[in-house]
């Protein structure tokens, strides 16, 4: 009798268990969709460019070199942005090949004293593919200022943008470029 | 050739295991079921009494209750499943299932209902078929299966919780 007694409470606690994982797993639930609809999931938005859509990267005030560019990628990053931050400090000290960064800032002083704490400084290679611009200046050329921005550039041309919510999302952006040409092959982006 | 008679313990089980899943669920978040029962034409007030009748089963089997009772009622359970899903499908209605609560939302009464009936029958007459086992042996299968089943409703839980964090440490870091 004892052990059917214990048998019985062990069956009892159980179907508890049932019930709360049952609770727990439908919480869940709500919070993947509640995420979804308020548009919270690692997934980057796209952009509107515009009438800016098609134009050269220099008509953006963007580095002359982006206008002959088969593929590259510009990221507009600020130091107030959080997801900005997380960027910058996984680059530890390189931008990833075919990526330019687009500082807001008030002075280039100012913006390579924010990269500085993630080793670029600038003397670095990686400085060459830095670019600052005040905020005010961004917003003018762009009609917005939404960061981290993502802009990437076909054939000198701008194509698309889209606002990154994760440091993922920008490693997924890493343009991998394959040439024909034979003095660039093995060449990094 | 004879059958041991423990065989006809194994659908009887299932049977027991799948009730005991869908009634608690029923318990638990009464809404998909009332809605299940509304689009088939019959008041959502029974929302009370289907889950009522399906764990009644599973305890007529665990009491000891004589066969024609508990075998009685899977076969009745399977024939009402049955009966609901060919009306959905004759009605053309596309009832939702809620079967099993409110985690499959998106699925319809049509054919697993019509195709399990013979299932629920063969459960219901193994019952009559079950060999003599003693109160305290009947308890220790009913735990297992129980503990087995909230292993079981753990996994999406868990799994839940995993993505949730992943989510989490991707959007906001920590």
């Amino acid at each position: 009798m004892a052990t059917s007694v214990l048998f019985a409470l062990v069956a009892l606690l159980a179907i508890g268990e049932f019930l709360l994982f049952g609770a727990l797993a439908e919480a869940y639930r709500d919070i993947r969709q509640i995420r979804r609809h308020f548009g919270m999931v690692d997934q980057p938005t796209p952009v509107d460019l515009g009438p800016l859509r098609d134009a050269a990267p220099s008509d953006l005030g963007l580095h002359p070199d982006l206008d002959a560019a088969v593929r590259e990628v510009v990221i507009y990053v600020e130091s107030r942005c959080g997801t900005c931050r997380r960027i910058v400090n996984s680059l530890d000290g390189g931008i990833p090949g075919g990526m330019w960064l687009v500082v807001i800032a008030e002075s280039p002083a100012e913006a390579f004293d924010w990269l500085g704490q993630s080793g670029i400084t600038p003397d670095s290679p990686a400085a060459r593919r830095v670019m600052v611009a005040p905020a005010d200046e961004v917003e003018r050329r762009l009609g917005m200022l939404v960061t981290p921005l993502a802009i990437e550039i076909e054939h000198g041309r701008l194509v698309r943008a889209k606002s990154l919510p994760s440091v993922q999302q920008f490693y997924s952006l890493v343009p991998t470029t394959m040439t024909l040409d034979p003095e660039q092959k093995g060449a990094p982006a | 050739m004879q059958v041991p008679s423990g065989v006809f313990a194994v659908p009887v089980v299932l049977a027991a295991a799948v009730l005991l899943w869908a009634g608690l669920e029923k318990v638990r978040d009464r809404a998909p079921l009332a809605t299940t029962l509304s689009g088939l034409g019959i008041s959502p007030r029974l929302a009370y009494g289907v889950p009522v009748v399906e764990l009644g089963a599973v305890l007529a089997l665990v009491g000891g209750a004589p066969p024609y009772l508990s075998g009685g009622l899977l076969a009745l359970l399977g024939v009402s499943f049955a009966a609901a899903a060919a009306w959905s499908m004759l009605t053309g209605r596309g009832v939702a299932c809620s079967c099993f609560g409110a985690g499959a939302a998106d699925r319809r009464l049509g054919r697993p209902q019509l195709f399990a009936l013979p299932l629920w029958l063969l459960a219901g007459w193994a019952t009559f078929r079950l060999p003599d086992s003693t109160v305290e042996q009947r308890m220790a299968v009913f735990a297992c299966v129980t503990f087995a089943l909230a292993a079981v409703r753990a996994v999406p839980a868990v799994r839940g919780s995993v993505e949730a964090r992943n989510t989490r440490r991707v959007l906001a870091g920590g």
